[in-house]
């Protein structure tokens, strides 16, 4: 195989490629400016402050419990609570002005305390949600849950009418249905919490916070310690966003690359190249090389950018991210390959490549985390390249793993566009 | 066929008495192909174009630019060169269509209606490039429509009609094969209306 036509159909599209200025700001400048805004989102630098959950609360009850739980729900650092009117909470839900809504309805508290030690009758919380804002919604349930055991058992343990309710508990204890060894363990379990009263009564130079009733708490501190490349070293967002944003974009390059053959050859110049005496494979592999070029130098630029601008690092192997790098740009070459050869005209070629790469790149997780999607889904996304490209990239960045683990993904991408390259190669239209 | 863009349903082509070895095979650098379409790339000037072209028939460097200035040379486009052929008029792609075919000096030009859609000037100009062409032994395989290019040019003519050859001859040869025209002299497309009948083509 001759290559002067190869290097001539490289030099040929480069130079098709930076003559058309869309490709190189699609290629270049938009990756770029997408990345860094997933990368300001996702950074989590902790430079910028979290967003608050918007939790509207609604007290029908009006009772120490109730007003303990709304109180704490203001104090958590998760929440951003307002207490409006029953209607205008559900309005506010429904807008979208707030994630979750709660409705304590009255007499919540009074049942609640009873529920504590007996689980007979327990009163209902009504929480409105926005389904759109599901994940949200698991936060809002599990801290809810907490706010509520502590102002319950608060209230049970050392609240003013914690009292009445254990009087009247212990009034009911020999109704319960349970052994006569475990009706005397509860006694002795309320009797105790009676002499509590007492204790916090008589309590004194406490601050306000300390005074208000503590019940039940979480018994244990969490220490988060984020596995990133080294101890000392942030998580850097952009690394990812980076990775996901160049990942598509290269991708959306090598659909041009598709379409630009369908063009051609739309054209009349398939008939000029395919009467010269050049073979199919070295057709292929011309325009191999110059989708691979360009693909590589659209990942690189972006690396580079985020790299001067965004402090990204290759914490991992250099030659693992080349590797990575190198086999991601071969991959997408060839699956612009595969597009020319599966397509037929540009314009539905373009449309029903840009869906396919949508849908990769998603599964990929190069928009949003893998483990947002359902357990199937998850499991299938093995067979979508853009997760290893993703992945491989991850791990030469901002997991700083070896050049050991640039292999696997470095390896299936290969396969990929082995699969990609031999598939285009016998569906290419030769006949002309 | 002969230039290699489809097999054939039956037979083969030979070239210098052998059936061509693949795609990849050096004798079809004795065959240049001028397609209907303007094979060109517009965002490039023609000199890049001819550069390319004149690459994928292994030319290289001075080969290549002797070839070129020749060709730019025989269809009047010199000193257009470095301009961008998407500023280019019909006329003057349809030249640099045909010179892009004769970068590596094809024994054997085929032609598919070169002429479609350009003023008489830049028709005349092609035409006369091709007569030069002919001068210099070069075999031309013309398509087209217009039976007066076709009469102009050809030493034999071919006419085929849905598929199937219904005329091979010189230009003489057809008109008499026609016989005599009641109406008035015998020209090229009364020979051809006559073969191929007056009812409308798809």
């Amino acid at each position: 195989m001759s290559f002067t036509p190869i290097a001539a159909m490289v030099r040929k599209d480069l130079r098709l490629f930076f003559s058309d200025r869309r490709a190189v700001i699609m290629s270049f400048i938009v990756p770029i400016a997408i990345a860094s805004f997933f990368g300001s989102i996702f950074s989590g630098s902790g430079s910028t402050e979290r967003a608050k959950i918007r939790v509207v609360i609604v007290d029908e009850d009006q009772s120490a419990i109730s007003t303990g739980i709304v109180a704490r729900a203001q104090h958590d650092a998760t929440f951003q609570v307002t207490t409006p009117p029953a209607e205008e909470a559900r309005a506010a839900v429904r807008r979208g002005d707030a994630s979750a809504g709660v409705l304590i309805p009255s007499g919540f508290g009074h049942a609640a305390g009873r529920a504590f030690f007996t689980s007979a009758g327990r009163p209902q919380l009504t929480v409105w949600y926005d389904p759109s804002r599901a994940m949200e919604m698991a936060i809002v349930r599990g801290v809810l849950t907490q706010h509520v055991m502590e102002a319950v058992s608060a209230e049970v343990f050392a609240g003013q009418s914690g009292q009445a309710l254990l009087d009247e508990t212990l009034g009911q204890v020999e109704s319960f249905t349970m052994s006569d060894a475990q009706k005397q363990i509860l006694r002795d379990l309320l009797t105790a919490a009676r002499k509590l009263y007492g204790t916090n009564a008589n309590a004194s130079g406490a601050t306000t916070d300390d005074r208000r009733p503590r019940g039940i708490t979480i018994p244990y501190t969490v220490l988060e310690e984020p596995q990133t490349s080294g101890e000392n070293r942030a998580y850097n967002g952009y690394a990812h966003s980076f990775a996901g944003m160049g990942i598509q974009f290269l991708f959306f390059a090598m659909i041009d690359l598709g379409v630009g053959i369908l063009i051609e050859r739309e054209r009349g110049l398939w008939k000029r190249l395919r009467s010269a005496p050049v073979s199919r494979l070295a057709l292929l592999a011309g325009k191999s090389f110059s989708g691979t070029i360009i693909a590589l130098m659209s990942l690189l630029v972006s690396f580079a950018f985020a790299i001067v601008v965004f402090k990204v690092r290759i914490h991992g192997s250099v030659p693992g991210f080349l590797l990575v790098a190198v086999s991601c740009a071969l991959m997408a070459c060839t699956f612009g390959l595969l597009i020319a050869s599966l397509g037929r005209t540009p314009g539905a070629t373009r449309g029903v490549a840009s869906l396919a790469v949508l849908m990769m790149v998603m599964l990929g997780g190069a928009w949003v985390p893998t483990f947002v999607f359902p357990a199937w889904l998850q499991r299938f996304t093995v067979v979508v390249p853009a997760r290893w490209a993703v992945d491989g990239l991850d791990a030469m960045t901002w997991r700083g793993l070896g050049l050991q683990a640039a292999l696997m993904p470095s390896l299936i991408l290969i396969g990929f566009a082995a699969l990609f390259g031999v598939t285009a190669y016998v569906r290419f239209r030769w006949e002309e | 066929m002969v230039a290699g863009l489809s097999t054939p349903d039956a037979g083969q082509v030979l070239v210098d008495g052998a059936p061509l070895a693949g795609d990849a095979d050096p004798r079809k650098r004795t065959i240049g192909l001028v397609p209907q379409d303007l094979a060109l790339y517009d965002e490039l000037t023609a000199l890049e174009n001819l550069r390319f072209f004149g690459s994928l028939y292994h030319l290289q460097a001075r080969a290549l630019r002797e070839s070129i200035d020749s060709a730019l040379e025989l269809v009047g486009l010199k000193g257009r060169e470095r301009d961008r052929v998407k500023t280019y008029s019909g006329g003057m792609k349809r030249r640099l269509n045909l010179a892009a075919s004769l970068l590596h000096d094809p024994d054997l030009l085929l032609l598919d209606e070169p002429t479609v859609g350009v003023d008489p000037q830049s028709r005349n100009a092609i035409f006369e490039n091709l007569e030069l062409l002919k001068r210099r032994g070069k075999a031309l395989v013309y398509t087209t429509h217009y039976m007066e290019e076709a009469e102009r040019l050809a030493d034999r003519l071919v006419v085929i009609d849905h598929g199937a050859v219904v005329g091979d001859d010189t230009v003489e040869g057809l008109k008499r094969l026609a016989g005599p025209s009641g109406d008035g002299p015998v020209t090229l497309e009364t020979v051809f209306l006559a073969m191929t009948g007056r009812s409308l083509r798809d």
